[in-house]
């Protein structure tokens, strides 16, 4: 498609000002190759400073870009215009998320339950974990039971994308339960009795039904769908 | 009360066990002979009351009875609490599947029992 | 919980577009599930009636049974019944299936291993074996649909 203009539907939500939930439409001059993210700073730089967006790297690593765009969560940063094949692009925030102020969402609930799930290597001897000066040793075999879960960058997609996070609140959620997966199975690890205790009764674990919505919008390739129905396996079985 | 990983381990296994039983009850009203014929009350060999005379077709009714009746309001009382998150509607859901679910069980037993004396003078 | 949250979550457990097949198979288990259950209360209540009714606690004469099965049966004779079994027909061998298949992607036996992510990504929860035994239970319901309608309206016999 050959298109040197498309219409931005930006959401916009100001409840500082009392403003209510609406939306905004913009002209944006588009070239081949240019990003949501190079199209919302186009908005913010010469068409409306007021638009609240929060990015940083623009190269899909940070993961601070996370919005619903055209109905599904991705990174700004990393959908091309003309891969939407249209000429309107509706942004809005990620759904499942407080809203703090127009396309930004609030995180902390989403750190929160990473925080509870340990994601940190527990060692049964923690002083020679914080004073030596050797490294744990780990073979390739062990590097790749795990390894693939180790690439998240925490930018929230599966959170907006999974069905049991948009009404359960107890439910830990993809991201979560895939890093406590990735420290599971990591063979430095020592803490797996209180992991999987931690997560074999209420909703924390269970309430996963496998709709792998996670993984279909996850843009790192971790497929969380896959950590957490490893972690259920090794729940059953042991905990 | 029961660990949630214990009700879910059940879960899958009433699941699993309910192809068994539900196969035989399909088999006897749909396979096994016309289903005109086992909709009758006693008028042929897979009739309804031949069903309940048979000890092992009784009691694969009564087993699929109770494998159902765990199975489904398990996943009814696991849909409510998805729902909603509070301590007190937690506790009226689960209360309130089991009441309902042991009711049906003990409505069903009887049918069983009664109609398996019935069918055997 | 507010009636907009309540209507926010009935969209998007029962709206299953653009997320994958997986979620299909989440919102199709589920309302199956719940459909079965609605009907295995009925069911059980129905065939209450083959020894007379809820008011039976002990041994009813033979013949009463038999008047109010009789009733019982012509009442359940509707078309409109046939119809509902066929489609719960179509319902039980799709949960069933499909059960069986979450049965084994829950123990991470069909999936595949975590591999290192090579753009573009292949995930191991979406493995070629999980996703034919969704098709199989897709399959297995329509011929039971099919069959439950050949013995209720013998459609197949042209």
């Amino acid at each position: 498609m050959n298109m040197s203009e498309v219409e931005f539907k930006v959401f916009r939500y100001d409840p500082a000002r009392n403003g209510g939930k609406h939306y905004q439409t913009y002209k944006v001059p588009v070239r081949k190759g240019m990003t949501v993210l190079q199209g919302l700073l186009y908005i913010k730089e010469r068409l409306d400073p007021t638009l609240a967006i929060r990015f940083s790297c623009r190269m899909a690593t940070c993961g601070s870009c996370g919005m619903m765009v055209n109905g599904l969560p991705r990174l700004a940063c990393y959908t091309l215009i003309e891969e939407l094949k249209t000429r309107r692009v509706v942004v809005e925030p990620l759904r499942n998320y407080p809203v703090i102020r127009d396309l930004v969402a609030d995180f902390s609930e989403f750190f929160e339950k990473h925080r509870w799930v340990k994601p940190y290597l527990i060692r049964i001897d923690t002083y020679t974990q914080e004073k030596s000066n050797t490294s744990y040793l780990q073979s390739d075999e062990e590097l790749e039971r795990y390894v693939q879960f180790a690439y998240c960058i925490k930018c929230g997609l599966c959170y907006a994308a999974c069905p049991v996070v948009a009404s359960d609140k107890e439910f830990l959620g993809p991201q979560a339960l895939a890093q406590l997966y990735r420290y599971l199975a990591d063979s430095r690890d020592e803490g797996a009795g209180e992991r999987l205790a931690s997560v074999a009764d209420g909703h924390k674990l269970l309430r996963c039904h496998f709709a792998a919505s996670c993984s279909k919008v996850c843009p790192k390739g971790v497929d969380p769908a896959l950590a957490i129905q490893l972690l259920r396996r090794e729940v059953l079985l042991r905990a | 009360m029961i660990r949630e990983k214990n009700l879910m381990l059940l879960h899958y296994i009433t699941g699993v066990l309910i192809l068994v039983a539900g196969g035989v009850h399909l088999s006897t009203v749909f396979l096994l002979s016309p289903y005109e014929e086992s909709m009758k009350f006693d008028s042929s060999p897979f009739a309804v009351m031949s069903v309940y005379r048979n000890v092992l077709l009784a009691g694969s009714l009564e087993a699929l009875l109770l494998l159902v009746a765990f199975h489904g309001f398990n996943g009814l009382r696991v849909i409510l609490q998805e729902l909603y998150q509070g301590k007190t509607y937690k506790k009226a859901v689960s209360l309130a599947v089991t009441i309902v679910a042991l009711a049906l069980v003990v409505y069903g037993t009887r049918t069983i029992l009664i109609a398996h004396q019935l069918a055997s003078p | 919980m507010s009636l907009q949250q309540l209507i926010y979550t009935l969209k998007t457990w029962l709206v299953p577009f653009r997320y994958g097949l997986e979620r299909w198979s989440y919102t199709l288990q589920r309302v199956s599930g719940v459909a079965i259950t609605l009907f295995f209360v009925a069911h059980i209540i129905e065939t209450g009636n083959v020894v007379g009714g809820p008011a039976v606690w002990t041994l009813p004469p033979y013949e009463f049974a038999k008047k109010v099965w009789t009733e019982t049966e012509a009442f359940l004779a509707n078309p409109l019944f046939d119809l509902g079994l066929s489609v719960l027909g179509f319902l039980i061998f799709f949960h069933a299936s499909n059960g069986v298949r979450l049965v084994l992607a829950h123990f991470g036996i069909i999936l595949r291993k975590p591999t290192r992510p090579e753009y573009p990504y292949r995930p191991g929860s979406m493995s070629t074996a999980q996703r034919a035994l969704f098709w199989l239970s897709v399959v297995l319901a329509v011929a039971a649909l099919i069959y439950a309608l050949d013995v209720f309206f013998e459609v197949l016999r042209l």
